[in-house]
């Protein structure tokens, strides 16, 4: 069965926290020593049922700041 | 081994040095002038402003080094020390740079998505209580409409409806008086500069009284608000400190500076094309209907899924970018693609040429709503981009959407004048629609009143 991987590009982040509304079982919003409030991903490779809740974390930050990679 | 450094080409037709270089071609259109740059020249530009070198750097890939690079390297601060002044000691480009930091983090935790659900509907009450007084059909100058809405929308959800419906119009006045005086760089009259610079800092200390006044009453009160004051009152730097009724003032007119114009004009655009373009605003009115009917309009989950008014905005946001000269100051020679850009000049990026490179935006010089988002994220740059992005982005859109929630059901909308009257001008460092910016107006007949 396919898998998918999520990555995030933190120098993008600035914390917005659509992609917790979207998809809270994935991703939190976590405050960083300095600076924007940033995306921290709880679960790399999430479920396959989760996937459509992750394609609208990544469709929806305002930042495009997320990406769902497939691997195999 | 170093290779010599390839060089930049320089634009054409600049004066003498003392006389400006092209220092007054920029100032008559800024977003023009630069335009003409990259034609000429390409990716990268040089130019003369006035005795600072400035190159101006096109394409994704130029943007995405632009936005990257170490702060300390290539450096916005540097570039906009002369905002100081307006938005106070302290905050911003005024503060050392950790403290700027923890202040965008303030910035972002006010404009993050759980306190939009509590923005949204009093965006769309302002938009409600505006169109009220239309009346069946009429015409409105809607570059003034705009801003004026958006003063509202702004003041309310910064700072709560209190302050909202008692003191809009001197607040107005105040950040009108420190506008102002951001233009003054351009005055060529040291006494009219003198005394824009003199009213700013008198609008700069009363607009601190009023912000101290909310404050201490609010602190005296115990009332919890949800807006962004409640915010900033709130919330504390690492070590414990809040900010001070100095440093909140600075976080209200720096939000206001980077918000208003330019949403108002996003909204003015916005709405000409929809005018414009009748046949494809008709999908957009049938996306509105069929939210505005579904109790759930104000709900953040399914403003964001109106992806085809959200079209119509980033479309108008590509083709006519309000903010186009976004600077940055180099500190450490700065190389790309084998050019090195030299310490002590400017680096500037453009939306507006930006936006109209083929090769990202296929047939770029026309409107079109369903365009698909670039391959690259970079080439649409309408908020700039990384770090520094405009962190008030989410906001602007959402606002955006939730006044033409309102205004498209219940009204449609017609050009007054000919096409080519809705023109883009810039009299200051904003794109907006030159003024009057007439459009007609009639209730719809089309649709059951609610």
């Amino acid at each position: 069965m396919s898998k998918y991987k999520v990555e995030v590009d933190l120098m993008l982040c600035q914390g917005h926290g659509v992609c917790v509304e979207e998809c809270p079982e994935v991703f939190e919003v976590v405050d960083m020593d300095s600076g924007y409030p940033k995306v921290r991903v709880k679960a790399e490779y999430p479920d396959e049922g989760l996937r459509s809740k992750v394609e609208d974390a990544v469709r929806f930050c305002p930042n495009q700041t997320i990406q769902l990679i497939e691997v195999g | 081994m170093t290779q010599p450094s390839k060089p930049i080409p320089f634009v054409s037709g600049a004066k003498s040095s003392d006389e400006g270089g092209h220092f007054e071609e920029f100032c008559a259109h800024p977003a023009f002038f630069l335009l003409r740059a990259y034609k000429e020249c390409g990716e990268l530009a040089e130019f003369d402003m006035g005795g600072r070198n400035t190159v101006l750097m096109v394409g994704p890939e130029a943007h995405e080094a632009v936005f990257r690079v170490d702060d300390d390297k290539v450096s916005a601060r540097e570039a906009y020390q002369f905002m100081v002044p307006i938005f106070g000691k302290g905050v911003q480009y005024g503060a050392p740079l950790d403290i700027e930091r923890q202040q965008l983090r303030m910035h972002s935790r006010g404009l993050a998505s759980e306190k939009m659900n509590h923005y949204a509907p009093i965006i769309a009450k302002e938009a409600e209580d505006w169109i009220a007084g239309w009346g069946d059909s009429g015409e409105i100058d809607f570059y003034e409409g705009f801003a004026d809405l958006t003063i509202k929308t702004s003041t309310h959800c910064l700072l709560g409806s209190e302050f909202r419906y008692s003191l809009t119009d001197e607040f107005a006045e105040l950040y009108h008086t420190l506008g102002a005086a951001a233009d003054a760089g351009g005055l060529q009259d040291p006494g009219a500069q003198k005394e824009a610079y003199e009213a700013r800092d008198q609008a700069r200390a009363r607009l601190e009284e009023l912000i101290t006044e909310r404050v201490d009453l609010r602190r005296a009160s115990d009332e919890v608000h949800m807006d962004l004051l409640q915010v900033y009152m709130d919330t504390t730097y690492p070590d414990g400190r809040h900010l001070t009724t100095s440093e909140i003032a600075g976080m209200i007119v720096w939000f206001m500076f980077a918000g208003h114009h330019t949403s108002a004009n996003t909204a003015a655009w916005t709405l000409v094309e929809l005018a414009r373009y009748p046949d494809l605003a008709t999908a957009v009115v049938c996306e509105v209907d069929e939210v505005m009917s579904s109790g759930q309009q104000f709900d953040l989950k399914v403003l964001r899924r109106m992806s085809r008014l959200e079209g119509f905005i980033r479309e108008a946001l590509r083709v006519h970018p309000p903010l186009n000269t976004l600077t940055r100051r180099v500190i450490e020679d700065f190389e790309y693609k084998g050019h090195v850009v030299e310490k002590g000049k400017n680096v500037m990026l453009c939306p507006y040429v930006a936006h109209r490179l083929e090769s990202c935006f296929e047939n770029a010089e026309v409107f079109n709503p369903d365009r698909p988002a670039p391959d690259n994220p970079f080439a649409l740059i309408p908020f700039g981009g990384g770090q520094r992005k405009c962190v008030g982005n989410a906001f602007a859109i959402l606002q955006v959407k939730v006044i033409f929630s309102v205004l498209l059901h219940h009204y449609e909308f017609e050009l007054a004048g000919p096409p080519g009257e809705y023109a883009e001008i810039m009299p200051s460092l904003i794109l907006r629609p030159s003024d009057p910016c007439i459009l007609r107006y009639r209730r719809r007949t089309d649709r059951q009143a609610a």
